[in-house]
């Protein structure tokens, strides 16, 4: 992905937003993490970064709001 | 610290004898399993995936944390991918210490930690249909923005 020099996190996300890569919804319940570590927005990023875009996490044995 | 992703059946028994030592007082295991139902709707089974090179990194910080914050002695966290059925262990949590009291808190504390930061995602398949599970918000510490774990978001 090409961006604006100097890029950030959030640069990322307003390209995807754009390309409307996801809905606004999900969008706005991301975690990014920048070379497998958790990133704010407006960490920067350089070429070759990796940037994932995390939903809400699921692991382990309960869902949402139900007991165990 | 025994810190796993796999693929194949969790060894629960080897995994909790293995982990005794002498001078440990208790172990506090907590076993994770696969429920047959979500809100009433009946479960067939679950696939779990995950980003895994990042939650595997997540898990070891979570179990050397553990180690730090409560003054067990030792911790082993597993995390099992693929398709689970009724029954089975999806994630593996023992904790040993001189003490139950930081055993219990350390599990607990654990399992809680992980749900909601180790980039892991499950769908779950019901009798009459499938959906990804809902995960939980992000706490602030790894949110986009401080405060986000608070805010009405959509």
């Amino acid at each position: 992905m090409e961006l604006p020099d100097p890029a950030t996190v959030e640069a990322v996300l307003e390209e995807c937003r754009v390309r409307g890569a996801a809905a606004p919804g999900l969008m706005a319940s991301l975690a990014v993490a920048v070379n497998q570590e958790y990133a704010k927005a407006d960490t920067p990023l350089q070429d070759g970064d990796e940037v994932a875009l995390l939903p809400p996490v699921s692991g382990g044995s309960r869902s949402n709001g139900v007991g165990v | 610290m025994l810190v796993e992703i796999v693929k194949t059946v969790v060894a629960t028994e080897v995994i909790v004898a293995g982990i005794k030592d002498g001078g440990d007082g208790a172990v506090c295991v907590f076993d994770g399993i696969v429920r047959d139902n979500t809100r009433g709707r009946k479960t067939l089974h679950l696939d779990y995936e995950a980003y895994e090179e990042m939650a595997l990194e997540q898990m070891r910080g979570l179990a050397a944390e553990a180690v730090t914050r409560f003054g067990v002695r030792d911790v082993a966290l597993v995390h099992r991918l693929g398709r689970l059925f009724v029954g089975e262990t999806s994630v593996l949590i023992v904790v040993a210490s001189a003490h139950r009291g930081a055993a219990f808190d350390a599990c607990r504390w654990l399992i809680d930690t992980l749900k909601k930061t180790v980039p892991i995602w499950k769908k779950e398949q019901f009798v009459d249909g499938v959906v990804w599970a809902d995960g939980e918000p992000f706490p602030a510490e790894v949110a986009l923005h401080a405060g986000d774990d608070v805010e009405m978001l959509g």
